[in-house]
């Protein structure tokens, strides 16, 4: 298929996919997107266990069902490989010393105990990087507890801060936890690659999908760490200029000060003086009857639709946001214009399926999609065929 | 080489960005060696510095508060600070020859505002042919909302995760935080890491060009894929999950205590069930299999909630990973300081700051190297602090020339329109309970 798409960043380089579920195989992917050669292992017949992960094409042969397996694996090619057999040894270590990353997200431990720990992966190749992803990284004492999305964003502290004051906390919707992992393990496995290259040594690098999350908590762990201040979740009456989604006549919308626009622009998108007035223009006053601007502004779009209230406030430089839901994003003019998504057929039924694929445009290097997603063990005589080509 | 070394050592990275997500890209570069010179404008201080999200040591702004942001010393460190307006033609000018000693440019301005200094891309390649440039927008560099202004607070909705996070039958839900910000961070640096790779092969530089709208969409795939699938959408179920049952949150004993629990498969949910001392639930009709549970989901959190509702989050976190359930308490910024496991890692680092600051915790990375020693170099800078040493010793300025840029107030040690500052009110926030405690031993606890 080559010729069609120009090198990418990580063009000539190989990884050894070992993962499976979203994070790691979502990391392995995004280096593929930048051209490396991605040969996934799976274990024989049941394959990837993210190959039962919805939404499921029913029509389709298992394991080839799950849609989002076919996001996650697509610039991949797929060998079922049974790695705790002494019998495929030889053909692992052919592999490992073939590739330039390796991407795991076994249980700790796990690899090790088949014989294929990190010094034996760095024996067979010294420059290796190996990049493990797991819920809680390879040390420490929940090492080896189990984990979930959901889990996870309770013991990060992120659930702590999300939802209302009078309420549970509240996690953040879909699969965030394993999507951020995927982005840290690629970045770091390109880091670390880049590193071994330079002064040939290899690295071990041990991503933590919990850490990721705690990561992202600057603000509150500041508040801690300066001032002693535990912070909650967020009061059930609130400015709604702070981001609160507001309903509109279609939709919701989202408001915030301090775009390029002074706030007295709002009294223009409504053609409402108040907004010219100091009670609720300056984030004091506001706060002292935020009951009154909430009204004020519900009142303002009832009779609007919230996209075309966005649109307009937002080219007069107003920052605002529109809630937008799947159909939305999928007919979004934006995205089209800047050619988001990618049209790939579903590996063994005719449908077409549009996946968002680019994450960032490098002008030089660009991302690409340049093959769909492996049938389970698809390409075993491809692979096997090149290894022993290779000297 | 005789031993591994960190990949940034010797690079040079020019950091222009404000708030969150550019400037943490930056301040984990230099985690990796990388010199990072944060150009900060001396009539416009980065809202980090500033009131807007505070917290001042010790809630006192003092006679320097911009100085003083505890969210400034955790995205910056590492970092050194030169003061200077780009906005000024000397200040421009002065930029391009750091740009022809420099490796890396970072920017987070609409993309209209270095085109208009003629600081964009196109024209600092001019100048270093190698340069790799990234510039992280809400919308991207080209398409119709590519002017639009944008924050996190505003772009997680029209990104769609707020459509999809709420409570069970409430409206859609800010998640907060600012996430937008954090993903486009891990994405920025991929981009950026691809192209250093690119350009440690070929000598060759390029732009990254990173519009956070878009790549948020590309966090969710799995309605995208549903609706196109059979036209339906994931609907809002607060903390549940559309298989497993139960996964959710439950009360526990104590004040605001919870806790996380999810069960994957029916064994979990007989080992459950043992733990309850109910086992005879295991094999009810109604709670046996998954499906069954999916059918009775109210009656499977009921059970389990009375349950969790007289023990402790530690014991329930202990006895339910023993028996191999995926658990967890809601844990707070003090609990997750204190957390034996983020210190067994040493994810928070003691970095020593210049007083009155002291030595404080400042997160490290998501991700440990086994033989490479990425750490935080050094505190984040004061306002300013570098100017002299930067003009000085990069661009061999003499003491006449630095104090004439002074002067004429392109370069400042002091921000020349600070803003608004004061104390952040904490007593009626907890009142409100958006702070839930305010310990003032926080320094020794």
């Amino acid at each position: 298929m080559g010729n069609i798409y120009p090198d990418g960043a990580l063009t000539g380089l190989r990884v050894l996919d070992l993962s499976h579920g979203i994070a790691g195989p979502f990391a392995a992917r995004l280096l593929g997107d930048h051209g490396a050669e991605v040969i996934k292992i799976e274990r024989p017949f049941m394959g990837d266990f993210a190959r039962t992960l919805a939404p499921l094409k029913q029509d389709a042969p298992f394991p080839e069902q799950s849609l989002l397996f076919q996001y996650l694996n697509w610039n991949k090619r797929s060998l079922a490989l049974d790695l705790r057999l002494a019998e495929n040894k030889a053909l692992i270590q052919t592999l490992v010393e073939q590739s330039d990353i390796v991407i795991e997200s076994f249980r700790p431990g796990r690899l090790e105990s088949w014989g294929l720990g990190v010094e034996q992966l760095l024996d067979w190749q010294p420059k290796l990087v190996i990049t493990s992803v797991t819920n809680f990284g390879q040390t420490g004492p929940y090492a080896q507890y189990a984990a979930s999305d959901l889990t996870l964003q309770a013991l990060s502290g992120i659930m702590q801060i999300s939802g209302q004051v009078d309420r549970e906390p509240l996690k953040h919707g879909l699969s965030q936890s394993f999507y951020c992992a995927g982005l840290t393990a690629a970045y770091a496995s390109i880091m670390a690659y880049t590193a071994a290259q330079a002064d040939q040594f290899g690295e071990h690098v041990d991503v933590s999908i919990h850490e990721c999350l705690a990561s992202e908590l600057v603000l509150n762990e500041s508040y801690y760490a300066f001032l002693g201040a535990v912070q909650g979740r967020r009061a059930v009456v609130q400015d709604p200029f702070a981001g609160e989604p507001i309903a509109t006549r279609k939709g919701y919308l989202a408001f915030q000060t301090g775009g390029g626009a002074p706030f007295e622009t709002f009294a223009e998108l409504f053609d409402r003086p108040e907004f010219l007035e100091k009670r609720f223009s300056s984030p004091p006053e506001r706060e002292k009857r935020v009951a009154e601007v909430k009204a004020l502004l519900e009142e303002c779009v009832a009779d609007r639709d919230a996209k075309e209230v966005f649109l307009a406030g937002a080219q007069k430089r107003l920052l605002l946001g529109v809630v937008q839901s799947a159909e939305d994003l999928l007919n979004c003019e934006h995205l089209k214009e800047r050619q988001s998504f990618t049209e790939l057929d579903h590996p063994s039924t005719q449908t077409q399926i549009r996946f968002p694929s680019e994450l960032a445009k490098l002008s030089l290097t660009p991302t690409s999609v340049r093959r769909r997603s492996p049938k389970l063990d698809e390409h075993r005589d491809e692979i096997l065929a090149q290894l022993r080509s290779r000297p | 080489m005789t031993q591994a070394t960190l990949p940034l050592n010797g690079m040079r990275v020019l950091d222009l960005s404000y708030v969150f997500a550019v400037p943490y890209m930056a301040g984990l570069l230099s985690d990796l060696g990388a010199e990072v010179i944060k150009i900060e404008a001396p009539h416009k201080l980065d809202q980090t510095r500033g009131r807007a999200f505070g917290p001042y040591l010790d809630n006192d702004p003092a006679q320097d508060p911009w100085n003083r942001s505890g969210i400034f010393y955790v995205v910056n460190r590492g970092k050194r600070s030169l003061a200077m307006d780009l906005g000024h033609a000397q200040g421009q000018e002065i930029f391009r020859e750091l740009v022809a000693k420099s490796d890396i440019v970072l920017d987070n301005f609409t993309p209209r505002v270095l085109r208009k200094w003629g600081l964009n891309y196109d024209e600092l390649k001019k100048i270093k042919p190698s340069l790799i440039m990234l510039s992280n927008t809400g919308y991207g560099s080209t398409g119709p909302w590519s002017s639009f202004p944008s924050q996190g607070t505003t772009l997680e909705a029209t990104m769609g995760i707020t459509f999809y996070t709420g409570y069970r039958g409430d409206k859609p839900w800010k998640v907060g935080q600012s996430y937008p910000d954090f993903i486009a961070c891990w994405a920025g640096l991929n981009g950026l890491w691809a192209a250093i790779a690119h350009l440690r092969k070929t000598g060759q530089g390029q732009w990254v060009d990173v519009g956070m709208y878009q790549l948020g969409v590309a966090l969710m795939p799995e309605p995208l894929l549903q609706k196109q699938l059979d036209g339906t959408e994931p609907i809002r179920m607060g903390n549940e999950h559309a298989e497993y049952v139960p996964s959710n949150l439950y009360q526990a004993q104590g004040e605001d205590q919870w806790l996380a629990l999810t069960v994957q498969t029916d064994a979990q949910w007989a080992s459950l069930t043992q733990l309850m001392r109910q086992p005879q639930l295991a094999t009810d009709t109604r709670f046996e299999t998954a499906a069954a549970r999916r059918l009775n989901r109210d009656a499977v959190n009921a059970l389990v909630a009375a349950w969790c509702a007289s023990r402790t989050p530690k014991d329930l976190f202990e006895q339910l990973q023993a028996h191999g359930i995926a658990a967890a308490p809601v844990l707070n910024s003090r609990d997750l300081l204190r957390d034996p496991h983020l210190k067994h890692r040493q994810f928070y680092e003691t970095v020593s700051h210049p007083e009155p600051i002291g030595e404080r915790p400042i997160i490290g990375r998501p991700y440990k190297l086994r033989f490479r020693d990425a750490h935080i170099k050094k505190p984040g800078p004061r306002f300013g602090e570098d100017n002299d040493s930067i003009l000085r010793d990069i661009l061999g300025k003499t003491p006449e020339e630095i104090t004439a840029l002074k002067a004429s107030n392109v370069v400042s040690d002091l921000p020349t329109n600070p803003g608004l500052s004061g104390t952040m009110d904490t007593e009626s926030m907890l009142r409100l309970k958006t702070l839930v405690a305010v310990d003032r031993d926080y320094r020794t606890k």
